[in-house]
């Protein structure tokens, strides 16, 4: 499972069109950047009544980088991933923007672990992998097929 | 409202079974112990699923969840323990639309631990909001201790996902589709 797709301002520009059907079909949010440095993130119109309701800019961000992190985990990962984050002050949350994939890379981590602290990232890394494992056997219809074999367990 | 603690799960004895009711799987309230996913213990999760896999891969060697935290799709567990607290036993269930839906279960190679089980999945059948799908050899063991429903009604309880159902002539069987295993 990949996290959000990040556009520099050319490529952003040039498809724009595409990345908004994507965003809105695909309910993910996509990073803008320049030259490498993040600018701006385009996220799904489902976050439009939060808008509406002035939510806390802490609440906005946790959401943000959870859809971004855990895009396609089901609510019951990402949930307590935003709850989680949440807490944090936005200052520190803007850590993340410079993470582009998970697990951290061994370069980054000293970086995001001064940010958000080394057990707020290693909670996120580990929602991530379990997200990851049952995305995977969900695309590949695997609950369906071994809920079916349950029934033939041997209880005798 | 946005739950920080998802995950529900109980363990109890192997010997308990009998004398307890199970009315809390559908509640989500105690014994079940409420956690986020990243707090729960990988030594449970690596013992559920050795079990898992050495059941399931007497039914097929090849396994079909491969990775441990692919069970974790599962947010109701209970999970039976031996007098040597050793998982002997287990019955993973999720939430779905309909109520809690029973997905995984296995029992340890013993008497004690089949019974247990069997006992186990009775038990949670006739929570009210508690419900499952069972193949042939399961049903032996449950009929006549847990209510059954018209195979008829079988796809609005599942839906959304189970739209296309044929039912038997006897009109308690259903045949579906199932993606790797055939209809």
């Amino acid at each position: 499972m990949s996290i959000a797709e990040t556009y520099n301002i050319t490529g952003f520009r040039k498809n724009v069109t595409e990345i908004i059907r994507e965003v809105a079909s695909k309910e993910r949010s996509v990073v803008v950047t320049n030259r490498e440095n993040p600018q701006a993130v385009l996220m799904p119109s489902k976050y439009k009544t939060l808008a509406e309701k002035r939510v806390r800019y802490s609440t906005w961000m946790a959401l943000m980088f959870t859809e971004r992190f855990l895009p396609d985990a089901p609510a019951h990962l990402k949930e307590p991933q935003i709850v989680e984050l949440e807490q944090l002050r936005p200052d520190k949350l803007q850590a993340f923007l410079a993470v582009d994939r998970l697990p951290v890379s061994k370069q980054l981590r000293p970086r995001i672990e001064r940010a958000i602290g080394k057990i707020i990232l290693q909670r996120l890394e580990r929602r991530h992998r379990i997200a990851k494992a049952i995305k995977e056997a969900e695309s590949q219809g695997l609950y369906d097929a071994v809920e079916h074999q349950s029934g033939e367990v041997d209880l005798t | 409202m946005m739950q920080a603690k998802p995950y529900k799960i109980a363990v109890t004895t192997v010997d308990s079974v009998k004398r307890r009711s199970f009315g809390w799987l559908a509640t989500g309230g105690k014994p079940f112990v409420q956690l986020d996913p990243a707090d729960i213990d990988d030594d449970l999760v690596d013992s559920v699923f050795n079990l898992y896999k050495t059941v399931y891969s007497q039914i097929n060697p090849t396994l079909f969840i491969r990775d441990k935290y692919a069970l974790l799709k599962y947010t109701r567990w209970i999970i039976l323990i031996d007098d040597k607290k050793l998982v002997a036993g287990f019955l993973l269930c999720r939430e779905h639309k309909n109520g809690i839906k029973l997905g995984l279960t296995a029992a340890a190679d013993s008497k004690e631990a089949k019974k247990a089980v069997v006992e186990l999945n009775r038990k949670a059948f006739n929570v009210a909001g508690v419900f499952g799908e069972v193949s042939p050899p399961l049903e032996k063991m449950l009929k006549g201790h847990v209510p059954e429903l018209k195979a008829s009604d079988a796809a609005k309880v599942l839906q959304p996902s189970k739209e296309i159902i044929r039912v038997s002539k006897d009109g308690k069987h259903y045949w579906r589709d199932i993606k790797n295993i055939g209809e």
